[in-house]
């Protein structure tokens, strides 16, 4: 890197007080400070300014992102009922509050409108959110920066069925791994990645990296958490 | 501080700041500026190296980070304690006027000081957490750029995030 390139400091505005623009910061430091903004609060302030609001598209931006060691998780519940107004609630642990995302337009906008009626939520993990909409089609989203991202075609057995008996999806720093079972209990055992335990009619949900819950989407069956490692 | 290191020779290095002030340290204060380390590695530092843009009293700052830090980890205490007490200095380092606290960010950021260019982000951020949009274009003096539609249209669009 060209050290000379580097900007000069902020000259100190001696009559305003002892304000910084922080405007002036190279774009760099902003998008730096900003990664370790609670996500709440990094979309509340994108009406700071146009330059504070384009930071969510840079690509350097969501590489500062990924390298914040951690963050406070949310909780995000699905509608056991799938319609066509689906709204995740979503509960935010570091403002302890609940909030309502409006995640429709966010697929119609990605083209997914066709799929809409039939779309549910399936699995969701490291705040992305997986949906099942016609057999062997899903979608990965991530419901806070819109993005939505349509995997590859499960296989043909996955096609021919539609009882879809458990799902996991784990997220990695590079890529996303779908875990999915279906068919007639473990007659057509569709899974990879990780293996995980088919109950009819249920997801799979992973709480962390060791965890997971398996429930029913459709009945009132008691959740289970599970603990394979 | 360790006295078991008084007999070797140890090696300095002049620090130059913008403004002409001259600052001694030792190595092993000197090699956590990233860019001085560099140098040292690949055997082009002279004992005198100056910093076109660091002010000297920023400059006292990041010295001052740097030595604590070079002490603490060398200082055989457990990984634990000094772990500790590190957290402790910085949560005190910070502790500065917001001026202050841009110019070590953006120093740390040019002398690469990876450590204490987290801290500050880190800092900065948590200043602007607790406020409001207007509170933070007031602190951080930014421009509203929007216009009354558009700022409207941005509000509407993460209204979730108000709430």
């Amino acid at each position: 890197m060209d050290r000379g390139q580097k900007r000069k400091l902020p000259v100190k505005c001696e009559d305003e007080g002892a304000r910084f623009p922080l405007d002036e910061l190279d774009q760099d430091i902003l998008e730096r400070v900003l990664s370790w903004l609670p996500t709440s609060t990094f979309f509340r302030n994108t009406s700071v300014c146009k330059k504070w609001k384009f930071v969510a598209d840079s690509a350097t931006f969501k590489l500062a992102c990924s390298q914040v060691p951690a963050r406070d998780p949310w909780f995000f519940m699905v509608d056991t009922q799938p319609h066509l107004n689906y709204n995740p609630f979503v509960f935010d642990s570091t403002e302890k509050a609940w909030k309502k995302l409006n995640l429709l337009p966010l697929l119609q906008e990605n083209e997914y409108q066709a799929s809409c009626s039939y779309i549910i939520p399936v699995a969701a993990s490291g705040g992305l959110i997986c949906f099942h909409g016609a057999p062997g089609e899903f979608i990965a989203c991530n419901p806070v920066t819109g993005s939505c991202h349509q995997l590859a075609s499960l296989d043909s057995h996955m096609q021919k069925s539609n009882h879809l008996l458990a799902i996991a999806m784990i997220p990695t720093t590079s890529s996303l791994k779908i875990v999915s079972v279906s068919g007639e209990y473990c007659k057509n055992l569709w899974a990879y990645g990780l293996v995980c335990l088919p109950v009819i009619g249920s997801v799979c949900l992973p709480i962390n990296s060791f965890k997971y819950c398996i429930g029913s989407l459709v009945n009132e069956v008691q959740w289970v958490m599970l603990n394979p490692v | 501080m360790s006295s078991s290191t008084e007999l070797t020779e140890k090696k300095v290095f002049l620090l130059k700041s913008l403004d002409g002030v001259i600052f001694e340290v030792e190595e092993s204060v000197a090699v956590q500026l990233e860019v001085i380390r560099e140098l040292i590695e690949g055997d082009c530092a002279r004992p005198f190296i100056s910093l076109y843009n660091v002010t000297s009293e920023i400059l006292a700052l990041v010295i001052e980070y740097c030595k604590h830090h070079a002490e603490t980890c060398s200082g055989g205490t457990s990984a634990t304690i000094a772990d500790e007490d590190l957290k402790t200095f910085d949560n005190e380092f910070m502790n500065v006027d917001e001026n202050i606290l841009l110019e070590l960010c953006s120093a740390a950021d040019y002398l690469d000081i990876k450590s204490l260019f987290e801290l500050t982000c880190r800092t900065l951020a948590s200043l602007i957490k607790d406020r409001t949009i207007i509170e933070v274009r007031k602190m951080f003096n930014v421009e509203n750029d929007f216009s009354v539609v558009e700022e409207k249209a941005v509000r509407k669009e993460f209204a979730w995030a108000f709430k």
